[in-house]
């Protein structure tokens, strides 16, 4: 695992925080047009060093009932993105996305929300690609509705993580017509850190 | 009598999608598939006018799938409609003999104009 040997300094962060803010907003840009919504905000994202077991605080504790639409990107880098909506927050997007619908998460509910992870990062991954010159495919999204906790045990066991620190990249989206809120998380995976700091000459 | 579109995409909701916009424009929906392998499939049993294909997909992406389709059938018409719109993902798409790459998200304009541009060329 490349990245261990990582010294985090704020510089770095800062370049995170940048890529990050980048990315999402090209995401928020691409959900606003799903939404048909103008005003979607966004947090700064936070790019910290967190204990993993710690993440699902940051989702409104481990308890809390979520969607959580789980992608992998590969190619020149491993990332791991997860976008999380409370339960009501997913019921409300599928509502405005699927015709007729009253919120069941039902298949075809469901594959609005694996639609609209899919679309956003592919958003994320189109800006970090232009930025970057690098090719980054994504997986078939998959979907899951439960506890934060589990979801988030979950896809550290699919992505192979093993360390109990990782670098986690958190964005807050908030549909504010719609009502809707959700986050973005991205975990880098090994060594794709490494290489976009020597891409972008940063020691 | 509309143009027959064969739609291709793993999610259910985006080929609801993809339906709804091009019945309403005066498309006919012949077949919708899943993944890569049943759109190479569907293609050479069905041979409608227009293909719409995303790129991720379980068992064999797009553009695999592409590259088939245009092996039996040069003529093929397909039009990839996919969340990557990465430069060297569009290139080599149109290079495997796409015709079109629309971004998701789209407008509903946007895809009913290619097709129809692609449709009669």
């Amino acid at each position: 695992m490349g990245d261990e040997k990582i010294k985090f300094n704020e510089n770095k962060l800062d370049v995170l925080r940048e890529l990050a803010n980048i990315g999402v907003g090209n995401a928020v840009t691409a959900l606003s047009q799903m939404l048909n919504e103008e005003k979607i905000g966004m947090d700064v994202p936070i790019v910290d060093l967190v204990l993993l077991q710690d993440v699902p605080e940051m989702l409104g504790g481990a308890e809390q009932p979520v969607a959580g639409v789980y992608i992998e990107s590969h190619g020149d880098l491993s990332l791991t993105f997860l976008f999380v909506l409370p339960l009501d927050s997913a019921a409300r997007l599928i509502t405005i996305l699927v015709p007729d619908s009253i919120g069941d998460f039902d298949e075809m509910g469901l594959s609005a929300l694996i639609e609209v992870g899919n679309i956003l990062t592919g958003s994320y991954l189109n800006a970090l690609s232009a930025l970057t010159n690098l090719r980054l495919m994504a997986s078939p999204p998959e979907i899951a509705v439960d506890m934060s906790g589990a979801i988030i045990t979950t896809v550290v066991a699919e992505a192979n993580i093993a360390d109990d620190k990782v670098v986690l990249l958190k964005t807050s989206l908030n549909a504010f017509e719609s009502h809707i809120e959700g986050h973005v998380i991205i975990l880098p995976g090994s060594d794709a850190l490494s290489k976009i700091f020597a891409l972008l000459g940063i020691r | 009598m509309g143009l027959k579109v064969l739609i291709t995409d793993d999610t259910a909701f985006m080929r609801m999608t993809l339906r709804n916009v091009l019945e309403k424009n005066g498309f006919e929906i012949i077949a919708e598939a899943e993944d890569g392998l049943q759109a190479v499939e569907m293609y050479s049993n069905l041979k409608p006018d227009l293909v719409t294909m995303d790129i991720t997909m379980p068992n064999m992406d797009g553009i695999e799938a592409i590259k088939r389709i245009m092996k039996d059938d040069p003529e093929a018409k397909i039009v990839v409609v996919s969340a990557m719109g990465q430069k060297t993902l569009v290139i080599d798409a149109l290079n495997s003999g796409a015709k079109d790459f629309i971004v998701k998200p789209f407008q509903p304009d946007r895809i009913v104009e290619a097709l129809q541009k692609v449709g009669s060329s």
